[in-house]
């Protein structure tokens, strides 16, 4: 540009000439990505409050959980039948049990969140793997997986999960992850291939592959850390979308065994006319906390997912 | 087109071939045989072995495959385990309850989405826009369940307004007052259903919108003059609608699926309340037929969405 004069008299106007800018000034540093979804809540108020009533909840649900005994969500205690809340000293109140109705609520609330974690993790698991097999190797093998998921996603399958949960002969709380986990891995499998696919073009991909990197290498070291935003947001999401699934099960009555509390099958005592007109007090609190959680989830989920997608940033 | 749709259409034979073996599968591992309910304490057990063998119950498994195939063919699902109906006979009434249940259910969800979609995308990033995505977030997040009894308890049970079960009141008559009378009983649970229904169309809607407004076309509609409320009205409304309807398939199986809930919390004597109420009394002849042809119906609205798809998108298209 420098050898043109007649444009160097056009930019003459022009504050600053790209070689005047100090070096220093344009060092423009990519905010971290902690740095940016603190910034996405920041601008997001509704998440922030949502975010930290989840973080009170869980710490509330596991610490607490941890005291309580056994007897206390399993004992059967008919003196004590429907208590309202606040009497003798039961806050919520009790069930037709004679349980109260904190402690259970509690106790609920664990068993409710950790098998929905559980079945996100195996989801997770199997979805990355699958998703990286087809996206990465494409072609037979890609077309073989996709079918199969195209099948599986159109199954109905909260009858057949209902259906295996009452003809499994050994049934506890890890036939029931198994059982539901099957059904968990078919979305992360289509966005984690539809992902790999675009990744799998680029150019650090094919460099690698000429170093001779072998392909678990380039799959799990290379390609993967470059997914990890997307699997963060895509977890978030469907942890809320399993609690739904369990507490909908055991609200049915096809969920947790017996002796086992959830949140879903405290809130079965409404199927009963009677407790559900006039004794709201036994299955209300469950209902607000099951809201209050999923609702919370997908907030945070949604904030997270605008803070990874550059587009969608409000901040 | 015709190649695509004959490729998808033949596509859907092995998917239904796998579906009825799965639930073949899921049938023979199910407790109990047809004579279950007929053994009382003064059966021959060897009477039973007689009757199981002519029914074929020792067969090789391909065998009485081919035969329950054969069969369902002919019409012939069995026999309900505690009702001592056909099973065809018992499901009849139940599929079209459930079918009415959710035709209205799916036009209240469209009713209720495509305004707040349009209006979403039309007016990205105000105020209206974020409500109306707080709104998807809850309805994407909460479990179905949980508002329909939160509905039922309030508008059913506190304020009165609809009834709480059932399909028809028993002082309905004339066909007038049977069909008003239907439609009230079916009124909350589709509109609660509907509502929730309503994620996936907002959030797809309101994308499609928002991309359109970029477009040429929409570029060349207001250079030529066309007023703002027409081009959206026209030109990008009748370009984002067709994919929506594309995914009309889709809602309708899923629908179909979700009816177990609705029809357990309102007490609404559909397929789904047979399914949960066949499970729980273990009567799995009607299990059977219930998941078989749920799973059907899935397979034919996916089958559905992907034709409508084919028509409305030229690029998906194999030449």
């Amino acid at each position: 540009m420098a050898e043109k004069p007649e444009v160097n008299e056009a930019m003459a106007g022009v504050p600053k000439t790209p070689q005047e800018i100090n070096e220093q000034d344009v060092v423009v540093s990519a905010p971290s990505t902690l740095k940016t979804v603190i910034r996405e809540f920041k601008q997001d108020k509704v998440a922030t409050v949502a975010l930290i009533l989840l973080i009170v909840l869980f710490v509330v649900v596991a610490v607490w959980s941890f005291f309580i005994p056994n007897s206390k969500v399993t004992d059967v205690n008919i003196m004590d039948q429907y208590l309202q809340m606040g009497t003798s000293g039961h806050i919520l109140g009790t069930d037709e049990q004679g349980r109260d109705l904190l402690l259970m609520l509690i106790a609920s609330a664990k068993n409710s969140l950790f098998i929905a974690l559980m079945i996100t993790i195996i989801g997770q698991v199997f979805g990355i793997i699958f998703g990286m097999i087809t996206g990465y190797f494409g072609g037979i093998v890609d077309t073989i997986i996709m079918r199969i998921i195209d099948f599986w996603t159109v199954l109905p399958f909260m009858m057949i999960i209902i259906v295996l949960v009452s003809i499994v002969s050994k049934y506890n709380i890890w036939t029931l992850i198994g059982i539901i986990g099957l059904f968990s891995w078919q979305g992360t499998t289509r966005l984690i291939r539809s992902k790999v696919l675009s990744e799998s073009d680029r150019d650090y991909v094919r460099a690698s592959k000429t170093s001779g990197s072998s392909n678990v290498m380039i799959m799990f070291r290379e390609v993967l850390p470059n997914l990890s935003s997307i699997i963060i947001v895509d977890s978030t999401l469907t942890f809320a979308g399993n609690i739904g699934i369990e507490t909908t099960l055991s609200f049915l009555g096809f969920g947790l065994p017996n002796g086992t509390p959830s949140l879903g099958t405290m809130i079965s005592a409404a199927t009963d006319p009677t407790v559900l007109v006039s004794k709201a007090y036994v299955w209300v609190p469950a209902a607000v906390f099951i809201i209050v959680i999923t609702v919370g989830i997908s907030f945070v989920g949604q904030v997270l997912r605008r803070a990874f997608d550059a587009r969608q940033r409000l901040g | 087109m015709w190649k695509t749709i004959l490729r998808r259409v033949l596509i859907m034979i092995p998917q239904i071939i796998i579906l009825s073996i799965l639930v073949f599968m899921l049938a023979k591992a199910m407790p109990g045989d047809p004579f279950t309910g007929s053994i009382g304490p003064n059966t021959d057990p060897k009477q039973i072995v007689a009757l199981k063998r002519a029914a074929g119950l020792y067969d090789p498994w391909y065998q009485q495959y081919w035969h329950w195939i054969v069969n369902l063919f002919h019409g012939n699902l069995g026999e309900s385990y505690t009702l001592k109906q056909p099973v065809t006979a018992v499901l009849g009434n139940r599929i079209s309850n459930t079918i009415w249940l959710s035709l209205l259910t799916l036009i209240i969800s469209y009713a209720v989405a495509i305004p707040l979609g349009m209006t979403a995308g039309r007016y990205e990033g105000s105020r209206r826009d974020r409500g109306i995505v707080i709104f998807n977030f809850i309805t994407f997040g909460v479990p179905t369940f949980v508002v329909f009894l939160l509905g039922l308890f309030l508008f059913g049970y506190q304020l009165g307004w609809f009834p709480t079960t059932g399909t028809i009141s028993a002082d309905a008559s004339g066909f007038i007052g049977e069909a008003l009378s239907r439609l009230n009983h079916m009124i909350l649970p589709a509109i609660l259903a509907g509502i929730l229904g309503t994620t996936s169309t907002i959030q797809y809607l309101r994308s499609e919108i928002i991309d359109s407004k970029s477009q040429d076309y929409v570029r060349t509609a207001r250079a030529k003059g066309v007023p703002t409320n027409k081009v959206y009205s026209r030109h990008i409304f009748r370009n984002s609608l067709l994919p929506i309807a594309a995914f009309a398939g889709f809602q309708i199986t899923g629908l179909i699926g979700g009816s177990i809930i609705v029809e357990t919390v309102f007490s609404y004597p559909g397929m789904g309340q047979l399914f949960v109420s066949s499970i729980t009394s273990r009567d799995y002849s009607v299990v059977t037929a219930i998941v078989l042809f749920t799973g059907i119906l899935a397979l034919l609205g996916s089958l559905l969405s992907d034709i409508i798809m084919s028509i409305v998108d030229p690029r998906i298209r194999i030449e």
